[in-house]
């Protein structure tokens, strides 16, 4: 970051000195000084965020709700009726995934999913949304050439199959069913919930059947 | 549950799977939650303002990364924002953001970085 570097050169040729954050570190204390003096943020609260969308909040709660699809069919039609619901039935809800969509991937189409208007993701199921996701590049061509972009993703997707493009917005959250892979007959729920990656949620990979 | 960190091309970069990859981002993250579920403003009128950040961040940069781009639009929002419904305004966040260089700037290395209690 450029801020910092010139920050360093300026500031580092002695270390009498703490050594200078970058504006946006700068502004972000301002922001939490005049917050906190007004009594409108909690630390402690701060802390237990950032803990939880670090540690406890991932793509490991979405891989559990596609396991449980794929194996019992009665959850499987809940959850493409209404997925909020089936979605509470696994404790998972909250922020950012108040009115929730599945959409299923078949042998005919592929579905992706996108936020054009800024990075709207599924929180309670895919935790904090990766770089790429809020990236322009992602966000601008993924409606543009989406079989372009999920190539560059290692990901090729026949032309026969249709690719759908869904836009997340703040009222609607997408989350993709993948297809189960081929030779998992054996293998039960939770088994099949490590096959389930972050990237097969969005669209843009399948479930890895070496994991 | 295991990661992919293969080079993506179109972005070029490693995805690691870390979360936050600047401790500001993760702040600002819990702050605007925080601020939000507290009734400051609904999810929606926040996005409202970072969607209008973003753009013109777009215009003036061409493209943004998702990176610190992408907080630094985060950030302009929730100042907006902050302002916008008189949780503050301009001039009292560039004089915290000023307090804080100088204690940085005159606080000697080790030492705890604080600022002088300003009545808000």
């Amino acid at each position: 970051m450029g801020i910092n570097k010139e920050n360093k050169s300026e500031y580092n040729n002695d270390h009498a000195h703490s050594h200078l954050p970058s504006d946006p570190e700068l502004r972000v204390k301002a922001i939490e000084t005049l917050l906190l003096n007004k009594g409108l943020i909690d630390p402690k609260t701060l802390d237990e965020l950032i803990d939880t969308y670090e540690n406890r909040i991932g793509p490991q709660n979405g891989a559990k709700v596609i396991a449980k699809a794929w194996v019992d069919e009665n959850y499987k039609k809940r959850l493409l009726n209404d997925a909020t619901s089936a979605i509470r039935e696994l404790s998972y809800q909250g922020r950012q995934g108040e009115n929730m969509v599945v959409v299923e991937n078949t042998t005919d189409i592929h579905n992706v999913v996108v936020c054009t208007l800024c990075s709207c993701y599924p929180w309670p199921v895919l935790g904090i949304p990766p770089t790429w996701y809020k990236s322009d590049e992602y966000r601008s061509r993924t409606v543009r050439e989406p079989r372009k972009v999920l190539s560059e993703f290692g990901l090729n997707i026949d032309s026969k199959i249709e690719i759908k493009v869904w836009d997340s917005t703040a009222e609607l959250r997408y989350l993709v069913l993948p297809l189960r892979p081929d030779g998992t007959e054996n293998m039960n729920e939770e088994q099949l919930s490590e096959l389930v990656t972050r990237n097969s949620m969005i669209g843009t990979g399948l479930p890895e059947i070496s994991k | 549950m295991k990661t992919l960190d293969y080079i993506l091309p179109f972005t070029n970069e490693i995805d690691d799977g870390v979360v936050f990859q600047n401790p500001w981002h993760s702040q600002l993250f819990a702050i605007t939650v925080q601020l939000s579920e507290t009734g400051n403003f609904s999810w929606k009128e926040f996005v409202e303002f970072f969607a209008k950040s973003l753009s013109e961040s777009r215009l003036e940069l061409n493209s943004l990364d998702g990176n610190d781009d992408y907080f630094n639009c985060w950030l302009i929002a929730l100042e907006e924002i902050i302002i916008s419904k008189k949780l503050g305004n301009s001039n009292i966040l560039s004089l915290l953001k000023k307090d804080w260089t100088n204690a940085y700037l005159t606080t000697p290395h080790g030492k705890p970085v604080k600022i002088k209690q300003r009545s808000i």
